[in-house]
């Protein structure tokens, strides 16, 4: 933990989820009281085996997930360190929630939803012009994400449908980059990446860092999690499904 | 190599957190029961019941206790199956049909630009006309009904400017022109008459239509259904780039969770005229809390 850092970015507190499949009249149980601190400046890793709930806990901090019991306090950042200062993920509504996902946090997942004739320059840019940027400025910034990522220039126009798996990763880390986002959740960022395109995402990762952000991240490669991680936050093996 | 911290552009600070904006529409209790309706009709559909015709008194409950609020700038879906009530709420909505109980508050501005509060349910004829002509935008799945066949695109655009009381020639005609630009017609089919265009093109033409008074609030009924994949996909993007562009609310129906995914932020799911669930339009396709959601969703992956 870091000392100087009182206020964490997120706190998640006792959090529990899980499924409730109607048509198979089957209850599963993902993640059981869970607790953990993400600070800012810092990366946690989830680690566990494979069932044990990672992406999950992601999801229900992004809110694709409706967490069933616990508090998600997101840190407003106006750091006096007290319950005011935070925004409780899993109780806030759903407008609040649309807004921080512009505002305050970026989820990089290993899928990409986009429009299929957008151009790759525009989908990194779009979070920034939807916060209101200028579209000159969010263009520019996007470029250099781009380009620090080694995407070559002659696809910015292009459409990432069509794209390649681990260039698309790339395009997706660079959008989830563009607005320095105060939580960025890594869900396997690396997972269809080359070793050199790996080294590029880590080191983009790595600035996000020392920008300030604090890191979330699901990695494959436990080697990852020694290179990058200045936490772990370690689930246990799933439980079995009640009948 | 380039390191990321040192890159210079400017990024602004954080958006407040709480979003202190009034909705532009806001719904409650919605209900629309065509025939005679009686004391047993809105227990005896819905919910488990599996119908929404009223066994006791052979009314249909359309609608039934519908209630959202939807916000500036917001794209929200209405997802459901065709008979779910989904077309009379947007009919509602566009004082095409009235509620038999429930209200709808619109909140807008007036010519002048000052703010300006509406209950839909209680205005009266001319304030329909009014909304309908400058404030809303409707967008039907079938062309025939948001275009006149029998005058030219030009003049279809033209005839809602002059509804809205465009007066100055030049003026219509520029902002045709700009408008057939926005939604991709080509300006060389400027004269001519939509029974000649393709079926993208004629929703292309429909919505610039709807677009072309500035309406603040835009309804759109199944625009994509039964056109090709390509077609459809084109005519998401213009819908997401003038949301972009204009901010102009939306209220998206489709029965198709591909649609909701790309265009709407939040979404209503809604089985025999109720709203079965709601909520973030990610949440509810990956973590749908109601029997039926589960199955519309699992039914289409």
């Amino acid at each position: 933990m870091n000392p100087s850092d009182p206020t964490p970015v997120l706190r998640v507190e006792g959090l529990g989820k899980s499924f409730t499949v109607h048509a198979a009249g089957k209850h599963l149980p993902s993640v059981t009281d869970l607790s953990f601190a993400v600070h800012a400046g810092r990366l946690t890793a989830l680690v566990g085996p494979s069932g044990a709930g990672k992406s999950s806990v992601l999801k229900c901090i992004w809110r694709t997930y409706l967490p069933e019991s616990g508090r998600i306090l997101l840190s407003t950042g106006s750091g006096t360190g007290t319950d005011n200062d935070a925004v409780d993920l899993a109780a806030v509504d759903e407008h609040a929630v649309l807004a921080l996902r512009r505002s305050a946090m970026s989820f990089v997942t290993q899928f990409l939803h986009v429009l299929p004739r957008q151009g790759t320059l525009a989908v990194v840019a779009e979070p920034l012009l939807a916060l209101g940027v200028d579209a000159k400025a969010a263009r520019e910034r996007a470029a250099e994400l781009l380009r620090a990522l080694e995407l070559p220039e002659r696809l910015w126009d292009l459409p990432p449908a069509t794209f390649s798996g681990g260039e698309k990763q790339r395009v997706n880390l660079a959008r989830g980059l563009v607005v320095r986002p105060r939580l960025l959740l890594l869900d396997e960022p690396t997972a269809s990446l080359d070793a050199h395109a790996a080294g590029l995402a880590c080191a983009a990762v790595n600035a996000a860092k020392a920008a300030g952000a604090g890191i979330l991240a699901i990695f494959h490669d436990p080697d990852l999690v020694r290179r990058l991680a200045d936490d772990v936050v370690r689930l246990p093996a799933p439980l079995q499904p009640a009948a | 190599m380039i390191r990321m911290n040192e890159l210079s552009t400017p990024v602004p600070p954080a958006a407040p957190l709480a979003e202190t904006r009034l909705p532009i529409i806001a719904a409650r209790g919605l209900t629309r029961i065509h025939g005679p309706g009686c004391l047993r009709c809105l227990e005896s559909t819905g919910g488990t019941t599996g119908r929404n015709l009223c066994p006791h008194c052979r009314s249909v409950v359309a609608v039934a206790g519908v209630s959202f609020d939807l916000h500036p700038g917001e794209i929200l879906g209405v997802m459901g199956e065709s008979g779910s009530g989904k077309s009379t709420l947007v009919r509602l909505l566009h004082l095409d049909d009235r509620p038999t109980s429930g209200t709808a508050h619109w909140r807008g501005t007036d010519e002048g630009g000052h703010a300006l509060e509406v209950e839909l349910t209680a205005c009266d004829a001319a304030q329909a006309r009014w909304l309908r002509d400058r404030r809303f935008g409707m967008v039907y799945q079938n062309p025939h009904l948001g275009l006149n066949f029998q005058v030219t695109a030009g003049g279809n655009i033209a005839e809602r400017l002059l509804t809205a009381g465009e007066g100055s020639f030049r003026a219509i005609r520029d902002r045709a022109l700009s408008l057939l630009d926005r939604t991709e017609v080509p300006r060389n089919r400027v004269d001519h008459k939509p029974g000649h265009f393709s079926g993208g093109m004629q929703q292309r033409l429909q919505i610039a239509r709807a677009l072309a008074p500035r309406p603040q609030l835009l309804l759109l009924d199944e625009v994509t259904t039964g056109l090709d994949l390509s077609v459809q996909a084109r005519i998401l993007d213009l819908i997401l780039e003038i949301q972009r562009r204009t901010r102009v609310a939306m209220i998206v129906v489709t029965h198709d969770l591909g649609v909701v995914r790309l265009l709407a932020g939040r979404t209503l799911v809604m089985r025999h005229g109720r709203v079965v669930e709601s909520g973030i339009t990610d949440q509810i396709l990956e973590d749908p809390q109601h029997p039926y959601t589960q199955q519309l969703v699992s039914s289409a992956l």
